[in-house]
């Protein structure tokens, strides 16, 4: 696990050890022991390799993943990556790669432990076939997405549809 | 500015008439709060994932949400056969077929997510215009309603006078009038 804090810049990878100070802590006031960074992997790979998991799993697990302040380990990323394989979700595939872009958080770090994922995990990708969101070209903006709360022209209506409605001809 | 008409934004409130608008208590719902479109909006939709409650909702893109609950699209005649393919070997999926798997179970990627909407354009626009308006109606009240209403404390003959009262008391005389002047040679130090 790259428990690296996205904030933080400088070291790419890093293991954190629990040190002998946290180890008090937990045994002081937290019920039960600390979680070590193996096992937290650990957890989340044999959620991801379940053979009857289902979509809505997937998607739950991986909301939780996002939840932590932590940046997938490739091994993690490859299970993930099998598992929408599993239930045959291309796009959820997709979306995963670049949710690990918004937990690098910082450019230095999109820059540097993106790049190291998609290394590590490359030959997942072949194997399966699932194209990062580069190869699909969207790094960059493909369609501007407007927010009718703010601003709506009317000649947009058109590529909507919605000019063969009833009182919307303009 | 242009908006969404009333049509589009309350489509429940346009079928029922203009009346309704009128009455002055509101209908009872269940719960007691506001109404929820939600259901409304995603009918049709497949239902996918777990979303921000783990309830099936509407469709938003949040960062730290990031799977949304529903397809962002219903499924037609584009997408079905596409679907079926996917259920095959990923590899033999074209990248146009890739592009539209995506579109249609999400609004938005990360890239458009963050991009800049321009929407400060119209509120720039609205606040320099709401400030251009005050600043008028300001130069209108002076070049009419105080004009020649200064009172004397602001001619310049009365500012002189109380400079030579300053320098007259030695008031000031560290940063002041009476550390500029020069009692000996009766002038402003150089």
């Amino acid at each position: 696990m790259l428990r690296v804090s996205s904030t933080l810049l400088g070291a790419a990878v890093k293991s954190l050890k629990p040190s002998s100070s946290a180890a008090v802590v937990s045994v002081r006031f937290s019920h039960g022991k600390e979680e070590s960074p193996e096992e937290f992997d650990q957890r989340f790979v044999d959620y991801f390799n379940r053979s009857d998991i289902d979509g809505w799993e997937v998607r739950k697990a991986m909301t939780e993943l996002q939840n932590y302040d932590v940046i997938p380990e490739p091994r993690i990323v490859s299970a993930a990556l099998r598992a929408c394989r599993r239930v045959n979700d291309f796009a959820l595939s997709v979306r995963f790669l670049e949710s690990i872009k918004i937990k690098c958080g910082s450019k230095k770090n999109v820059q540097t432990i993106y790049p190291y994922i998609l290394q590590e995990v490359k030959p997942v990708l072949d194997e399966l076939g699932i194209a990062t969101p580069e190869a699909l070209g969207y790094d960059k903006p493909e369609l501007f997405i407007p927010q009718p709360e703010y601003w709506w022209e009317h000649k947009w209506y058109k590529d909507y549809g919605y000019d063969k409605k009833v009182g919307y001809e303009f | 500015m242009s908006q969404l008409p009333r049509a589009l934004l309350f489509p429940r409130l346009a079928s029922v008439g203009r009346l309704r608008l009128l009455h002055t208590t509101t209908a009872v719902k269940s719960g007691g709060g506001d109404v929820w479109w939600g259901p409304e909006k995603a009918a049709g939709r497949e239902v996918v994932g777990y979303g921000a409650r783990g309830d099936p909702g509407s469709y938003s893109d949040r960062l730290d949400y990031w799977y949304p609950t529903i397809r962002f699209r219903k499924d037609d005649g584009v997408i079905t056969p596409i679907r079926a393919k996917e259920k095959g070997d990923w590899k033999q999926l074209s990248t146009e077929e890739k592009k539209l798997l995506y579109r249609y179970s999400y609004r938005a990627t990360l890239a458009e997510f963050n991009a800049p909407t321009g929407y400060w354009k119209p509120a720039a626009a609205w606040s320099f215009s709401i400030m251009a308006v005050v600043l008028a109606y300001f130069v209108l009240l002076h070049q009419t309603v105080y004009k020649g209403l200064n009172p004397p404390t602001m001619s310049n003959e009365y500012k002189e006078a109380m400079l030579e009262r300053q320098i007259d008391m030695h008031s000031e005389p560290i940063t002041g009038p009476a550390y500029k002047w020069d009692y000996e040679k009766k002038q402003w130090k150089k």
